[in-house]
């Protein structure tokens, strides 16, 4: 913790480069007949204009990032209006990221698990089953979602929050303990709304598990084609 | 259905928003525990164990079982919504004393780099001054070697002293950012090293 005495000391130091702007302007100031200086006071303040621009361009990045889970009536409607433009469907994209994925991820979170069951049966998924118990060998294993495609079963998990290795761990001794008993259990996928650290992608691609975000049910190409 | 304990030890974690810092201290726990010789299992391994049913099922990542206790990390249960705690089912006392060392070996160098990581982000208005401060530094460094300016003998001096303090005052504080940044470096090597 800090003390206050520590965040004076902070604020203090903080200020410095501050002085040091105040005593460089007032140093420019005085020698302002100079051209090298006048030259130098310029591209001081381009240099600021091109941080913050570049910042602001960063922040938009960050803020366009910030997307997507689709309820599942928007895919469909957005597959549709391909040939009325891309600018329609950017449009509507981001809409739909603005308004309606804040709206969605707020009040209707506890039906994420039914808007995952409506895509994957879009998707071309058979029999999906809710909060599945499955048996493995050493235990019983309660599994969020059972899916069915052609004859070959697939396992999901739901976390709504940041993915951890931990999590990737514990699905993997999941899934090593039901496939002793279920020789048909084909893949297991993993579902955050939450952000996935590239060390989380590595340790899951090396334990075959499939992260899956919000955004991959969107795809045209289903994320059931794209793993098998 | 045998007892399941809280251990609220992890509290602070709950304050820290950095994902790699985050995955970071979860391969720390599960680093801490295997070198107290225990054993790695899943979430249902717990669960089964403690027997009984949940009305909610807990949001778990993977248990630990050893000759002192079992522990479960979870992220929200009926018992605790808030975030990152430990569930536990200690057969001994010693349990207790495990689960002090695991909370120690993680939270040590992990608050320094979450404070540290805070400090700087403070220090530099995230690094807006530092950019700031080495422009200056550079462009004054530049103008006092090469510029032969043309002023009068007293204001020259006031020109010149005024640059030295301006650009001492921006390497003082670059040395010092970069300090900072060294120690968060070497509290994060320590961190990691342990997975």
């Amino acid at each position: 913790m800090k003390t206050n005495e520590d965040k004076k000391h902070l604020k203090l130091l903080s200020y410095f480069p501050v002085l040091a702007a105040i005593a460089m302007i007032v140093a420019f100031l005085i020698i302002a007949i100079n051209t090298i200086t006048l030259i130098a006071v310029v591209s001081i303040v381009v240099s600021i204009i091109c941080i913050l621009a570049i910042q602001a361009g960063a922040r938009a990045k960050r803020r366009q990032m910030k997307i997507s889970f689709p309820p599942s009536e928007i895919p469909i409607e957005v597959e549709g209006k391909k040939k009325k433009g891309k600018a329609k469907k950017i449009a509507r994209e981001r809409e739909y990221a603005t308004t309606t994925l804040p709206k969605y991820l707020t009040e209707q979170v506890m039906s994420l698990e039914e808007t995952i069951v409506k895509n994957l049966e879009r998707l071309g998924a058979s029999q999906v089953y809710l909060s599945q118990v499955l048996e493995g060998e050493k235990t019983k294993h309660e599994i969020d979602i059972v899916f069915k495609k052609e004859d070959k079963t697939y396992l999901m998990e739901i976390k709504k929050r940041l993915l951890v290795p931990s999590d990737i761990e514990n699905l993997s001794g999941i899934y090593q303990d039901i496939v002793c008993k279920n020789r048909d259990v084909q893949k297991v996928f993993l579902f955050t709304t939450g952000d996935v650290a590239e060390s989380v992608r590595r340790i899951a691609m090396d334990s075959g598990i499939n992260i899956v975000k919000p955004e991959d049910l969107k795809k045209s190409r289903t994320i059931l084609e794209a793993h098998s | 259905m045998k007892p399941d304990h809280l251990w609220q030890g992890f509290m602070w974690t709950w304050n820290i928003h950095d994902l790699s810092l985050r995955c970071a201290i979860d391969s720390s726990i599960t680093k801490a525990f295997r070198d107290l010789n225990y054993d790695v299992r899943t979430s249902d391994d717990y669960l089964s164990l403690l027997g009984g049913t949940f009305s909610e099922k807990p949001d778990m990542t993977h248990s630990f079982f050893g000759v002192n206790g079992y522990f479960a990390v979870c992220f929200k249960c009926a018992k605790e919504k808030r975030g990152l705690h430990i569930h536990m089912h200690a057969s001994k006392p010693e349990a207790y004393k495990d689960i002090e060392k695991v909370e120690r070996y993680v939270g040590n160098p992990a608050l320094k780099i979450a404070s540290l990581k805070n400090t700087i982000s403070d220090l530099t208005w995230n690094h807006k001054l530092t950019i700031l401060s080495v422009i200056f530094t550079l462009l004054g460094s530049i103008l006092t070697l090469t510029v032969q300016l043309a002023l009068p003998a007293p204001l020259l001096l006031i020109v010149q002293s005024t640059f030295t303090f301006a650009i001492l005052l921006s390497i003082i504080y670059l040395v010092t950012v970069l300090l900072l940044m060294i120690l968060r470096a070497y509290y994060a090597s320590k961190l990691i090293r342990r997975f």
